[in-house]
């Protein structure tokens, strides 16, 4: 057998390490190796032959891309007249050989999109083929018209060469002579049936391609018999491994072992450090962050005493208003945006220079007469210099004062195109169509679409654009997520300025649904997109472009890549961020003023009714931000400015009045006057209660559909009875019987929880002599106070605090171990409020399993002092590591219930060897006291264990475990991810409720069990489960199953993928 | 008291232990550390003979006192707590068959901890020198015998990145560290940064503050400093040393795989050999003190009647036939092509026409 000669062509200097490997892959496998250059280099590997390109293709003849500069067309004919000649089978520089190419077959391709694209990084074909002749064709015309172009491309081609000025190659679309030229003559050909499958060349997606340098074996867990070579995106991988590996693989990802099975030294031949133009090379950021934190130290605080809500912000140097939240809620997004810091950071500090001259709004209205001043004049006041208004039908004067305003020269007024009958689009859709037209858009630096509710309050600086650019580092794009603003009982309409009138709003974290996490946008001139929408820039350029981005979000932090070209709207849990900006929603204002809207229809939504459920499902009002205050001095300042202008003054007057007749009129007809009455006299429910509030369903729902959920930052701080007297009041008031009048303070107080006064033992004789550790400092304090005690070792600490006369002793996991916030023992909060159990924390440092002499200690010694008698109930509870913690101690408390979670009974190498997840544990001692779970649980009264009877290494635990007093619930299909899968459905919760008394209810688990139909995770599971074992008709019924409740692109193309496996079937 | 301290543990080593000291106090080191168990060789009379002299403090490894099962950990966990250790201005961990090699200005330890700046730790990486093919034991330098070694860049076996480290002890026993260990500081107590550079100078990332005994792809480098690692010298010495178990992994085998992955005759590497008169010339003055030249005369004569004893047993002639067997001398040319399971599970497991293709690759050696 002999395997067909590979070659290549390089252009540009030396090589880097990856062509190298790349490169030396290849002979290391068998294949003679030969790298055609024009200028020859000095660095092929051992065993690459280099030989001259002109002998392919002289280079007097060289193109290269005329807008990009890239010599990728040229390579593109190269390799065709190449393979014609040499008969050798071509790779890109960047394809990893991972076995010979012996496929017994002269024509080596592979799609890289299934039944899409073949590209023509890995290309062999033997001479005879037609596809070669007429790629080599093709080729021979460097003013070609690609034959599989139609349309109005194609025509626009051939009108260029009637009219005697044929179009270069080279100013043709991106590669014209590349895949799509391959696909098109292969499938001409019928040669097409060689194309091998995506996994043979391009097992790794470009998508993915950033798992070829993550440490660990997610790229050698897909490899099969199947895959040949692996495609490794170089262009945009290397820039990566650049900037964020120090330019060099990780030696324990897929590519750094490469490097050390191909005996390549990264450090001989470096990726040059090319980043995009306008971008600074690693050198000179390190180089800046050198100089910024030497500077630091000189740049001291002032002494002066700081004002209470403007704190310094030391990474930016501007001063920062904050908000304080009622407690749940603000620690539930401290906590989320506390985790997203350490994923997403802020820019790189050197930005591309662009100008912030000409701030332009753009934005749609109808009859908003009486609110346009102030929004303008806010508006002004923090940087915009122009507004682009387009309206339309209105029956006020908002066309009036936007024309006076246009006279002034800030506003440029445009009727909306927008006609109903010629089409189906939204009104603000025409606009934004017809905006990108406009010389006042051209003219703008940046464009910011909002409305005239919506009001960017910004927290740094003096609150303008530009104190929020240096705060950001010079973004090109920024999203400010929505905060809504009820109506906090203020029925009548007075011309006050919105933003002072309103303060009450939603909480910054509500956890489901994700209503008000919509954003806006402001989009700069030099960011690669090239169409405004609604709430963002859309249709990125060129996808190479995506370096050139820099997209923030309201807290200054960079988004996840994935949104830069996903068309979402929404922030999610990663990419939402108030800290440095929130865009105000005023979306209720007054009640008054509530029915004119309601009278006018929303903008782009012109079909829906806007009643009290529309009202409800928006009246947020449970929280307070009131910063907006601060920056009234200056609108104020610009409103005068504007009023100074009689003319306008007077339109504005007259909107006023026109509003408060409107709202006389409508107060008189009978509906609407039962409207007003019952949002002014009714007291409904807040929106943050309602189970389908704005935009998760249409609004033309009756009441009777309104669920009520107390959300899960509250409800996990109060005792079910509070949270069952709070419902009974919700749900009164969303019957509507509660008045306005009625007192509801004293209802919605929580109860005062009676301690159990506890007797505290003398601490253990164990070494204490732990640092203290700083993540601990709260437990302390409240141990402190609430009449506990807090015992810390080296690695370990104990936190008692004293709740009811049941106690839980809860152990901490892997997980929780390493989170870097204030921490607390497992189930806390559910713990002591909810359950109102006294709770024991065992804590750890580190992800040492316990085995630390002070933890035994600390046991045997309470078992010792008798301490755990004066509980009435005990459970040991735990996850995981958390597991093992709460079998093995469950013998210091005989007749204690144990509750475990996926546990482990011991890691000792010598009993279990297979199990290898947590390499250091091998290290620990598995001898001595408390080593082994199996022994730990004879004593207790029930043990009740939870684990996927599927998965080998958890099940090789529990089967460790026997005994009359164990029972195993089953949990299949999650692998070792129990815990989370129970929260989401609602187990955990009730298997804890129950525990805490020592019983369980198995009906109730199976049941809610079923909730995992809803859950992502298990749906790919089982359908991918199914699909593999064969039962086709199993995994295309999950499919569907999926796909009635949600969209889910890859469910999608698994149930394509069986449709056609099925269709295999019936014809095979 | 020592300003340049070397830390180690040994056990029967009486042959090697001037020629290592005479080098190490020629660069510079003026004190040596050495923790023993179970010698009879002469290793206890030759390092007492050198410590009245005040060049180094013997102590008997008390590591089964201290409950630990593994003689190394013992003695750097005994070490911790002395004013010897914690009052030097460097501490480096080093075992007989490791020779620091300097590269710049003049080869002295003061010249490379000038080249290195401000940094607290140091990680000399090793190089795996072979045996150059020596079969048989002679009273020579090591230095002398052994220049084949093992390529600069060497991704496997996983030991040719292994590191040794030179730290200053502080409040804590190593810098900002709380434990020695055998290749590096561990337990990191504080939070500031600390400057921790490899054999080039160059700080590693911070992710090795954590953990790792060995360097990598883009952390490897020997430009100011190399360690020397002469691990399995000639065959029949080798056989003493399979014969004593290993201070540290006592229970591992050392038979025919660890002699394939440690015994490098690839590369030529003479740059110690320029320090070799000096060498010379400090092991003759360190024989002028008193009982030191017999101690070393005697251990010596044990060693070779040991070879001698241990070449009567069936095992042992199997082993010391196999390692110097021409087919194990040509692997030792070509370990790179060899893979890790092959230096897991030895010679043995190497395919034949593996080694008939390696038998035509001309040798001019």
């Amino acid at each position: 057998m002999t395997l067909p000669d590979i070659a290549s062509l390089w252009i540009g200097g030396n090589l880097s390490w990856l062509e190298q490997v790349c490169l030396k892959s290849f002979a290391d496998h068998g294949h003679r190796t030969i790298l055609y250059t024009y200028e020859g280099v000095s660095n092929a590997p051992e065993g690459v032959e280099v030989m001259d390109a002109n002998s392919i293709f002289p280079n007097t003849n060289f193109i290269r891309h005329k807008e990009s500069g890239s010599p990728a067309v040229h390579a593109d004919a190269f390799r065709y007249r190449m393979i014609q000649l040499q008969n050798v089978v071509w790779v890109d520089a960047d394809i990893l050989c991972v076995q010979p190419w012996d496929t017994q077959n002269e024509f080596i391709f592979g799609w890289e999109k299934k039944n899409r694209v073949v590209c023509n990084a890995v290309l062999g074909l033997p001479r005879f083929s037609r596809t070669l002749e007429r790629l080599n064709a093709l080729c021979a015309d460097e003013y070609p018209i690609p034959p599989w172009l139609t349309g109005q491309s194609k025509e626009d081609l051939e009108k260029a060469a009637r009219d005697g000025k044929p179009v270069h190659v080279s100013e043709l679309k991106w590669g014209v002579w590349g895949p799509s030229a391959v696909t098109h003559f292969l499938n001409e050909t019928g040669e097409m049936e060689h194309a091998m499958p995506q996994e043979a060349f391009y097992p790794v997606s470009f998508k993915d391609r950033r798992d070829l340098v993550k440490p660990g074996d997610v790229v050698d867990n897909i490899m099969t018999d199947g895959v040949y070579g692996v495609h490794l995106w170089n262009r945009r991988l290397s820039r990566r491994i650049v900037t964020n590996h120090n330019g060099i693989a990780p030696e324990d990802s897929f590519l750094g072992r490469a490097l050390v099975r191909h005996n390549v030294d990264p450090l001989l031949a470096p990726i040059p450090d090319k980043p995009p133009p306008g971008h600074p090379t690693q050198e000179e950021l390190r180089r800046q962050k050198a100089q910024t934190t030497a500077k630091e130290p000189t740049v001291k605080p002032a002494a002066a005493p700081a004002v209470a809500p403007v704190t310094q912000e030391p990474a930016v140097g501007i001063k920062r208003q904050r908000l304080l939240q009622s407690e749940p809620y603000q620690n539930a997004i401290d906590n989320m945006e506390g985790r997203t810091e350490q994923m997403f950071g802020q820019l790189p500090p050197v930005a591309p220079p662009i100008s912030h001259d000409r701030i332009l709004v753009l934005t749609s209205m109808k009859n908003e007469a009486p609110f346009i001043l102030e929004w303008v004049a806010y508006n002004k006041a923090i940087g915009v210099t122009h507004f682009l208004v387009y309206t339309n039908d209105c029956s006020d004067n908002t066309n009036e004062i936007l024309d006076r305003l246009s006279d002034l020269g800030l506003v440029t007024r445009v009727d909306n195109p927008w006609n109903p009958y010629k089409t189906k689009k939204k009104p603000q859709h025409v606009a934004l169509e017809d905006a990108m037209e406009q010389p006042a858009y051209e003219d703008a630096d940046w464009v910011l679409t909002i409305d005239v509710d919506e009001f960017v309050n910004i927290h740094v600086g003096d609150g303008t654009f530009f104190d929020l650019f240096k705060a950001c580092n010079d973004p090109n794009v920024i999203s400010f997520t929505w905060k809504f603003f009820g109506n906090s009982h203020v029925n009548e309409y007075e011309d006050r300025p919105i933003m002072e009138t309103f303060t009450a709003c939603a909480p910054e974290f509500i956890p489901k649904p994700r209503l008000g996490w919509g954003f806006k946008s402001m989009v700069h001139k030099s960011a690669p997109y090239t169409k405004i929408g609604v709430h963002r820039p859309l249709k990125i350029s060129d996808e190479s472009k995506l370096d050139q981005v820099r997209w923030v979000n309201g807290s200054g932090r960079m988004m996840p890549e994935m949104l830069l070209t996903n068309n979402g709207w929404r922030s999610t849990k990663r990419s939402l961020g108030y800290r440095m900006a929130t865009l105000n929603h005023y979306i209720l204002r007054s009640a008054e003023s509530f029915l004119v809207k309601r009278d006018r229809g929303r903008i782009n939504h012109t079909e829906q009714d806007q009643g009290i459920d529309y009202w409800m499902r928006r009246n947020y009002t449970s929280e307070t931000d009131d910063r907006m205050l601060s920056r009234l001095p200056m609108m104020q300042k610009e409103l005068d400015g504007l009023k100074a202008d009689k003319k306008l003054a007077a339109l504005h007057e007259e909107a006023v009045l026109w509003h408060k007749d409107k709202i006389a009129k409508l107060k008189v007809n009978p509906g609407y006057n039962e409207l007003y009455r019952d949002l002014t006299e009714v007291r409904r429910p807040d929106a943050i209660y309602l189970t389908k509030p704005e935009a998760e369903s249409s609004d033309a729902q009756p009441v009777e559909d309104l669920g009520l959920l107390i959300p899960e930052p509250e409800r996990e701080v109060m005792s079910d009875q509070a949270a069952a007297k709070k419902l009974a009041l919700l749900t009164r008031m969303l019957k509507g019987e509660v008045s306005s009048n009625e007192t509801i303070a004293d209802q919605m107080a929580a109860p005062e929880v009676k301690r159990h006064d506890a007797w505290l033992p003398e601490p253990p004789n164990s070494p204490m002599g732990g640092d203290q550790e700083p993540r601990f400092e709260e437990m302390r304090r409240q141990a402190a106070q609430s009449g506990g005690f807090f015992w810390e070792g080296p690695d370990n600490a104990l936190f008692f605090e004293p709740v009811g006369r049941r106690l839980v002793v809860t152990f901490d996991n892997v997980h929780t171990a390493r989170l870097q916030e204030q921490r607390w023992p497992w189930g806390y909060p559910q713990i002591t409020k909810q359950l109102g159990c006294s709770v024991l924390g065992i804590m750890s440092k580190n992800r040492g399993w316990f085995r630390h002499d002070f933890v035994h200690d600390c046991f045997d010694h309470l078992k010792a002092t008798g301490w755990f008698k004066q509980f009435d109930k005990v459970l040991f509870y735990g996850a995981s590591m958390g597991g093992f913690g709460a079998l093995t101690y469950a013998r210091a408390c005989p007749g204690a219930n144990v509750l475990a979670l996926e546990p482990q009974t011991t890691l000792n190498p010598e009993i279990l060897p297979n199990d290898t997840r947590w390499p250091w544990t091998r290290k620990l001692d598995w001898t001595g006291r408390y080593c082994d779970a199996r022994e730990g649980i004879g004593e207790a009264r029930k043990v009740v264990v939870v684990s996927d009877p599927y998965f080998e290494l958890d099940r090789a635990h529990v089967a460790r475990l026997k005994g009359d007093n164990v029972q195993k619930l089953r949990l299949p299909f999650f692998g070792h991810k129990a815990a989370p899968a129970l929260l989401q459905m609602g187990n955990l919760k009730s298997l804890l409720t129950d525990m805490a008394d020592g019983e369980v209810n198995t009906n109730e688990y199976f049941r809610l069990l079923r909730n995992r139909r809803d859950l992502a995770r298990f749906q790919h599971t089982i359908i991918n489960h199914a699909k593999d074992r064969g039962h086709l008709k199993l995994a295309l019924q999950g499919c569907e199953y999926t796909l009635k409740k949600r969209k889910a692109r890859n469910i999608r193309l698994i149930k394509e993928d069986i449709e056609e496996q099925l269709k295999g079937h019936r014809s095979g | 008291m020592a300003k340049n301290l070397i830390l180690t543990c040994m056990k029967n080593e009486g042959p090697f232990i001037l020629e290592w000291v005479a080098h190490h106090l020629c660069i510079g080191f003026d004190h040596f550390l050495v923790y023993t168990n179970d010698c009879d060789d002469g290793t206890v009379e030759l390092l007492d003979a050198l410590a009245n002299a005040g060049i180094v403090t013997r102590i008997d490894n008390p590591y089964q006192l201290m409950g630990q099962p593994k003689p190394q950990r013992g003695a750097l966990k005994h070490a911790e707590g002395l004013d010897l250790v914690r009052n030097a201005d460097w501490v480096l961990v080093s075992d007989v068959d490791e020779f620091v090699n300097i590269h710049v200005g003049d080869g002295s330890l003061d010249a490379l901890v000038k080249a290195v700046g401000s940094a607290e730790i140091i990680s000399m990486q090793w190089r795996l020198f072979g045996s150059s093919n020596i079969d048989h034991y002679e009273d020579l330098p090591i230095v002398k015998q052994h220049s084949y070694c093992a390529p600069k860049f060497c991704p496997r076996p996983v030991q040719a990145w292994g590191i040794k480290s030179m730290f200053r002890p502080g409040p804590l026993p190593a810098g900002q560290f709380a434990n020695i260990g055998v290749h590096r500081p561990t337990g990191k107590k504080t939070t500031t940064p600390v400057t921790w550079v490899n054999g080039s100078g160059k700080q590693l990332p911070r992710k090795f503050n954590e953990n790792g005994w060995r360097l990598g792809i883009g952390t490897y480098g020997y430009d100011l400093v190399t360690l020397n690692h002469y691990s399995v010298r000639n065959a029949e010495s080798y056989l003493v040393k399979k014969d004593r178990g290993r201070v540290n992994h006592v229970n591992r085998d050392q038979g025919e795989a660890y002699w394939l992955r440690m015994n490098f005759n690839m590369s030529h590497d003479l740059s110690l050999q320029t320090a070799l008169p000096e060498i010379e010339r400090r092991i003759a003055e360190l024989k002028t003190l008193p009982n030191v030249a017999s101690c070393h005369l005697h251990a010596v004569k044990t060693h070779k009647e040991k070879i001698k004893a241990l070449m009567t047993r069936d095992d042992m002639i199997e082993l010391y036939r196999e390692i110097t067997s021409p087919r194990s001398k040509l692997l030792s040319r070509f370990l790179n092509m060899l893979t890790k399971e092959h230096f897991a599970d030895g010679p043995r497991t190497v395919p034949d026409d593996l080694v008939s293709k390696l038998e035509q690759v001309p040798y001019f050696g």
